[in-house]
């Protein structure tokens, strides 16, 4: 369970804060779903959880356990393909296995198959397709075998076989008892993997709920729920 | 210890991998060492006798115009060429108003202006040095031929006599004593045209690394390496550490190819050897200040820009303002004095000192520790100022 109460973070030379009060509940083996147009503040909460930003306010608790203590329980795939394109994919994940504390030669391995990158540890990372470099974003988050995941827009640009393998993977991942957070502007992803939906609107937490719930009795589509809810006005940021 | 030479193990590898990088690195300085140790030889030889072409045109005819074309082309330091650019025009008259008259004072006495022997004509991007030179060893010829004329001919002086006055008409056999000294009056020897390159475009080219240095960091930033690092708590000091260390490796590699290349490679060529001196420690100490001098500014380049085009632009004019400014692409030797007293502001120039202490001047470390102390003060601050612009940036990220 990830709780997280009052988080509030105002980023210097901005008008308003990246993240208001929030409050938000993740159940434990979930896939918890993060949505919000461009400048919600999705990143902002996933690099608090990941360590990356300190926030200003708010507590932040992971299985009981505030965030400092529980941070090495956590794997992260950010939403840019965060690994080294001159690197092979084994030097790759040789080189975050040694960084990322609890990896050993098992984890690597189990990363490898969970990814699917068997044959093709000696490629080039730069020269891998979409697909291939969105499995190895994603392997890299799984070195430390990880009871919470972070996963920032995983699915960005890769084909629909790469996207279906990847969710694949993300529920096979919760069957076996790891806890998702999910960020993505794909709907249908979260309709088809996510128990919880968290919706995020300039920094404000304006829907939690399961994800049957924010849908209705009338099973109303996720998008235009979505819609209703944060308005269809432009979002401008930088 | 083993994340530390994971991330060393890294930037190796993405070293190794980088064509451009090593070809800047590497290839270019060998490139430069070559060119300017050779085409540059004859310039920095201590005992070479700079020859000045110059073209005599004969519109007297005389007896003593003749004398004077003699003389000049026995002048050392003087070559007749019909070609060349500076030209000495013999007016007509010349041997006319050369000769000894007694009756000369009486023409000029009412201030009649004296007319010209001759001309002396320069091409419009002759050096002021130069012309100088000219104009007096035109002057000491004309002195010398005309005080021939006057011993010979009106003063009638035997040749014995003539031969002990050997210096007042013939002044190219007065004996100079000529050395190189230093401030406090002790002897130097001057750097060969190796000397000066290999040590200059070697240290170049550790600075040079500011370029690749900063754009692979400014890449681990924009493609979120940087941020999965940071994710994975790899502190900032670890971080430059592990940026720093295959740094000083390539930079010491640099140094044994660059000087491999003095000692073996110029003289194949026909250039001079590269001599070393006598402190292997010396030059390793004053390699590792240079190395630490340029992965400091590096690091601080590094850090400051935020794309990859702005890294190649900032390291590459750098380290160009450095060189140009150090003494490594216009030789300290060559420059007016207050250019020389600039050449201090470039740590490029206190390395080049460094080098010189010991492959030039036969020193030890010690005398090389004084500019080894001075660069890497300079690399530490440096260092300590990225470390700093580091931190700020993180504070800055804007990410939502």
């Amino acid at each position: 369970m990830i709780r997280i109460h009052a988080l509030h973070k105002q980023y210097r030379d901005t008008a308003r804060p990246a993240l208001a009060a929030v409050d938000l509940q993740v159940p434990a083996g979930s896939i918890f779903g993060l949505l919000g147009p461009n400048g919600a503040g999705k990143t902002t909460l996933l690099s608090i959880l990941t360590g990356t930003v300190q926030p200003d306010r708010g507590e932040v608790e992971i299985d009981g356990l505030p965030m400092g203590g529980a941070q090495r329980q956590i794997g992260y795939a950010p939403q840019e393909l965060a690994f080294y394109p001159g690197l092979s994919i084994r030097e790759n994940l040789s080189l975050f296995a040694t960084l990322t504390p609890g990896a050993d030669a098992e984890s690597m391995a189990l990363a490898i198959r969970t990814a699917n990158l068997a044959g093709h540890l000696d490629q080039r990372a730069g020269a891998l397709s979409g697909g291939l470099k969105r499995r190895l974003n994603f392997a890299i988050a799984l070195l430390g075998r990880p009871r919470l995941l972070c996963l920032d827009e995983p699915t960005a640009g890769v084909d629909p076989q790469s996207r279906n393998f990847l969710l694949e993977t993300v529920q096979s991942l919760r069957a076996a008892g790891v806890t998702i957070l999910y960020s993505t502007h794909y709907m249908e992803e979260i309709e088809r993997i996510c128990d919880h939906v968290a919706i995020l609107d300039e920094g404000h937490l304006i829907a939690c709920q399961p994800l049957a719930d924010l849908r209705g009795r009338d099973n109303e589509r996720l998008e235009a729920v979505f819609l209703r809810l944060t308005h269809s006005r432009l979002r401008e940021t930088c | 210890m083993r994340r530390f030479l994971a991330l060393c193990l890294k930037e190796l590898r993405l070293l190794s991998r980088d064509r451009h990088g090593l070809l800047v690195l590497f290839a270019v300085p060998i490139l430069f060492i070559l060119i300017m140790s050779l085409a540059l030889r004859d310039a920095f030889r201590a005992d070479a006798q700079a020859e000045i072409a110059i073209s005599v045109i004969d519109q007297d005819g005389g007896e003593l115009a003749r004398s004077f074309t003699q003389a000049l082309a026995t002048q050392a330091g003087f070559r007749i060429d019909a070609g060349a650019e500076q030209r000495i025009v013999l007016l007509d008259g010349f041997s006319e108003l050369l000769a000894t008259r007694s009756d000369l004072a009486a023409d000029y006495a009412d201030g009649e202006p004296e007319p010209s022997l001759l001309r002396l004509e320069y091409a419009p991007a002759v050096l002021p040095q130069l012309r100088t030179l000219i104009a007096l060893s035109v002057r000491q010829t004309l002195l010398s031929v005309q005080a021939e004329e006057l011993l010979e001919n009106v003063l009638d002086y035997p040749p014995e006599q003539r031969t002990a006055m050997r210096y007042l008409n013939d002044p190219r056999q007065l004996p100079l004593d000529e050395r190189f000294v230093g401030d406090d009056g002790r002897a130097l020897r001057t750097p060969t045209s190796v000397q000066q390159n290999v040590p200059a475009w070697l240290i170049f080219a550790m600075f040079f690394a500011v370029s690749p240095l900063a754009s692979a960091f400014v890449i681990e930033r924009s493609e979120g390496s940087l941020l999965r690092l940071r994710v994975l708590k790899v502190s900032g000091g670890l971080l430059l550490a592990a940026k720093a260390v295959p740094y000083y490796l390539v930079n010491i590699l640099q140094m044994a190819v660059m000087l491999a290349v003095g000692v073996w490679i110029v003289p194949l060529l026909g250039g001079d050897r590269l001599t070393l001196g006598n402190s292997p420690f010396g030059l390793w100490l004053i390699g590792s200040a240079t190395s630490l001098a340029a992965i400091g500014l590096a690091l601080c380049v590094a850090v400051s820009v935020r794309s990859s085009l702005q890294a190649t632009i900032a390291g590459g004019a750098i380290s160009l303002l450095l060189a140009a400014i150090g003494g490594v692409m216009v030789p300290k030797l060559v420059m007016p004095p207050a250019m020389q007293t600039a050449t201090q502001l470039s740590p490029m120039a206190w390395s080049l000192e460094g080098f010189w202490d010991i492959v030039l001047r036969d020193g030890t470390w010690r005398d090389a520790a004084p500019e080894a102390a001075a660069l890497a003060a300079f690399g530490l601050l440096c260092l300590l100022l990225a470390a700093v612009l580091y931190r700020r940036s993180l504070h800055s990220d804007h990410r939502h």
